[in-house]
């Protein structure tokens, strides 16, 4: 008789129940170095332009003096502390940016690898196997937390070699602890992420959880540090607590307390929940189905509109505030460019005017870099439609691609011009409360003057989407982090003009500062319509695929 | 816009590569209004390029295709006046309810059979409350099913459509298509499921790496595969091992089993002299002319 021996195969017990870790790892960490990097840059540049543009000690002083007492400013960005100091600005400037960025940056991971792992069933592969839900739990926020972790190292890293290089003067542990304060609210958003995917069934339901989580978190420190005697709700707030560490100039430790305390309390109930609970179960259940109403059902237009409603009020919503906001510190910060070297340099590049003027030139521009990526986040949704496979189902319908096209493309336009048209009526409101002289004409003006850049950002991504639809994303990122990152070299110190030139926020005048570039605003308009034509002739003849 | 044709699905040389991958490989049929056509073939072999071509998603690389007499290129959008399909994975957007997926889909379709819609979401069993993403891949078939079926479209094109259905309704979705043959409706419906096929289709096409290898009725296909005969002797066993077309299984005690694709006629004219006890012949399956196939 023979017998016939099967090969014996032998698992690294090891390898096999550590998967949920190893992928955890390798989609959080590559990011979180490539926005350490970042980080680190803005950090760096925020550091380097204070030392140019408040060369004197009485420039310093002057800055201090409007913004330490300033309630508007306090209330947005937290209280300004020794801004007379390269550390104070370092601070004022870039912290507040930053933890918002990395707990966004965390919420959109942790639910990704949460809840979302569940949700496209990935994890019912590994379940199957010998890993638990609670120990693939436990694994994925371990992974996550090693991300943050990797974060801190960078940015401290950075940010000391860079204070080296460029005599900032900034110590290796004011480095890491101002790298610690940055990366404590990913680690806190971590925490509340691993912790809203146990409740939630849905990703989308934990991200919208986790965004009111960090605006309700915002909102009560901003209503503390409003100087109507409230400072004590900076201590009930997640933000507030990183606020109150008060990195570089005078840190806080104490504060850390509260924040590792809170992680761990949530990491450790999202693990005991999913030691309790179903693979795809959840603390809450499924959301009753909203309504929809019957009107968005009837054509594929209607139903256009009605797929980018959410993305489009969230835009409608940010694009509204941050153009009060900016209108609304306009004064008071341009009070302090007035007659300061930042003037100088705004008035060789064509801003004239006075130091509000100068300022609101500057804040519509980074309008224009939110209207770019509102934009092209359209025709992303647009190349969604197509991966998804949704539009294998639209299309053998009796529905002409070009007519499903040119619906998404005036979707596109109508969201712009509905955007645009309340971000005037908004800025122009508070412009005129503030007495700053910008007539309704001059805010129009402003907002068509910031348009060019993201219809050609746009144009750009519709021709890769018609020509090489897999290359949509590329195109349109590419185009919006090279020219950010021009800008940020540009703010650093001399560049080459012809690298200036390159970056499409370089070529929007800072109006009502200069006046407006027609010449610019053509040509980048011309390109995104030229783009938008030649994806629509291609997508027509092209295979339509979920590739 | 229907010309006017007894024709309503023909392929001439239809070929679509991909690079240096050829999906489809000249592919030549031509399907009458009415019939009910199975296409076979395993996995990559080209059915979903062809439903892909037909439904005017992807260009050929060459040869042409006609719906009704209108071309899959040009014409798609006056093809899909009167056609359906139902996709292999029913994929519709994540957060609308069942039935507003199939008021969608009615939309877009621009008509359908509200009260046979009603019929169908009774006989499916289908719970159109809740949202697309919370659905089995079953209840997801049965979406995308429904919301063929209701508009009573004068072409189906079915590309795997009771993957995840439960036999209960793999039963009732073969009710709905005998109801589509009685309306005079065609489907081209493409199947990895041999018993459903054979059920349901008046035609088979089997293709293979993106060529058409075979096609007809199942009649015709008989002679592709061997019939399996049992025969009883009441006392000894004839030699018919010098007979055209049979392949001995076992033999002994007055039994003989073999595979038979020969003439009927010489066989029994060999056997006559030998008194029968019994004789059982099983006809092949179109799962076994399918393994026969696939097999070479």
């Amino acid at each position: 008789m023979t017998v016939t021996l099967v090969p014996k195969i032998s698992f690294s017990p090891v390898k096999r129940t550590q998967v949920p870790f190893r992928r955890a790892i390798r989609t959080s960490v590559k990011s979180s170095l490539l926005w350490s990097v970042a980080f680190g840059i803005v950090i760096l540049s925020s550091s380097i332009s204070y030392k140019s543009f408040y060369p004197t000690a009485a420039s310093r002083k002057m800055l201090q003096s409007v913004f330490s007492t300033n309630v508007a400013t306090n209330s947005l960005f937290g209280p300004a502390y020794h801004l007379d100091q390269i550390a104070g600005f370092t601070v004022f400037k870039s912290f507040f940016t930053l933890i918002i960025i990395g707990a966004l940056w965390a919420i959109f991971l942790s639910s990704k690898a949460l809840r979302g792992e569940e949700e496209n069933l990935t994890w019912e592969h590994v379940i199957a196997g010998t890993t638990t839900l609670a120990s693939a739990t436990l694994q994925v926020i371990i992974g996550l937390t090693e991300a943050v972790v990797s974060m801190w190292v960078a940015i401290t890293f950075v940010v000391y070699l860079g204070s080296m290089q460029s005599h900032l003067g900034f110590s290796f542990l004011q480095c890491a602890f101002f790298a610690l304060a940055i990366t404590s609210t990913p680690l806190l958003f971590i925490s509340f992420g691993a912790l809203a995917s146990q409740l939630f069934a849905e990703r989308k339901t934990v991200n919208i959880a986790l965004g009111w989580l960090l605006g309700i978190s915002y909102a009560l420190r901003l209503v503390g540090d409003s100087g109507i005697g409230l400072h004590w709700l900076d201590y009930l707030s997640p933000i507030g607590w990183v606020e109150l560490l008060h990195p570089m100039i005078d840190p806080k430790p104490i504060f850390l307390l509260p924040i590792f305390l809170c992680s761990g309390l949530c990491l450790a109930a999202s693990v005991a929940m999913a030691s309790r609970r179903d693979l795809g179960q959840s603390a809450v259940g499924v959301r009753t189905p909203s309504r929809i109403s019957p009107k968005y059902l009837r054509s594929s237009l209607a139903f256009s509109f009605k797929l980018i409603s959410t993305n489009l009020f969230s835009w409608l919503i940010s694009i509204s505030v941050t153009g009060l906001i900016l209108a609304r510190v306009a004064e008071s910060v341009g009070s302090t460019i007035t007659g300061s070297s930042v003037k100088t340099v705004l008035e060789r590049i064509g801003g004239q005017g006075n130091g509000s003027n100068l300022f609101l030139g500057l804040s519509f521009v980074i309008l224009a870099m939110l209207f770019a990526f509102m934009l092209l986040g359209q025709v992303l949704a647009m190349r969604a439609e197509e991966s998804s496979g949704h539009l294998d189902t639209l299309l053998s319908k009796p529905i002409s691609r070009l007519r499903w096209f040119g619906g998404r493309i005036m979707v596109l336009i109508a969201s712009e011009f509905l955007v645009g048209l309340v971000s005037i009526l908004l800025i122009w409101i508070v412009l005129a409360t503030e007495h700053l002289g910008q007539g309704f004409t001059g805010v129009l003006l402003s907002i068509v003057n910031i348009m060019p850049p993201g219809i050609l950002v746009a144009g750009c991504a519709i021709f890769a989407f018609g020509w090489f639809p897999t290359k949509t994303s590329l195109a349109g990122y590419g185009i919006l982090a090279w020219s950010m990152m021009v800008e940020i070299i540009a703010g650093l110190g001399k560049s080459s003009q012809f690298l200036v030139d390159t970056s499409i926020f370089h070529q929007v005048s800072p109006y009502p500062a200069a006046s407006i570039n027609w010449k610019s605003a053509v040509i980048m308009t011309g390109i995104g319509v030229v783009g938008t034509l030649l994806g629509a002739y291609r997508f027509n003849k092209r295979d339509i695929g979920p590739t | 816009m229907e010309k006017n044709s007894e024709i309503a699905i023909e392929c001439k040389d239809l070929s679509k590569h991909y690079g240096k991958t050829v999906a489809l490989d000249h592919l030549s049929i031509q399907i009458n209004k009415g019939q009910i056509v199975g296409y076979l073939g395993p996995n990559g072999a080209g059915k979903t390029t062809t439903i892909r071509l037909l439904l005017g998603l992807v260009k050929p690389t060459s040869g042409s295709a006609t719906i009704f007499g209108l071309d899959s290129q040009k014409d798609k959008v006056a093809i899909h006046e009167n056609l359906a399909y139902v996709p292999g994975e029913s994929n519709l957007w994540p957060d609308l309810t069942g039935a507003q997926a199939l008021d969608l889909l009615a939309n877009l379709r621009g008509h359908s059979d509200d009260s046979y819609r009603q019929e169908l979401i009774e006989r499916f069993k289908l719970d159109t409350s809740r949202k697309f993403r919370t659905y089995s891949k079953g209840n997801k078939q049965k979406v995308a099913l429904i919301g063929a079926l209701m508009t009573r479209s004068s072409l189906l094109i079915l590309d795997e459509p009771t993957a995840g259905l439960d036999p209960l309704m793999e039963v009732e979705f073969r009710g709905c298509i005998h109801e589509a043959r009685a309306n005079g409706q065609t489907v081209f419906l493409s199947s990895h499921i041999l018993s459903e096929v054979e059920a349901l289709c008046d035609q088979v096409y089997i293709l293979r790496d993106g060529k058409l290898i075979e096609s007809g009725n199942l009649g015709e296909f008989k002679h592709l595969s061997s019939s399996e005969i049992v025969i009883q002797f009441k006392d000894s066993v004839p030699d018919i091992s010098a007979i055209r077309g049979v392949a001995l299984l076992s033999s002994g005690h007055g039994h003989l089993r073999f595979k038979f694709n020969g003439d009927f006629n010489e066989l029994l004219k060999h056997i006559s002299n030998f008194p029968v006890i019994s004789f059982f012949s099983h006809e092949p399956s179109l799962e076994e002319l399918f393994v026969s196939l696939y097999g070479k």
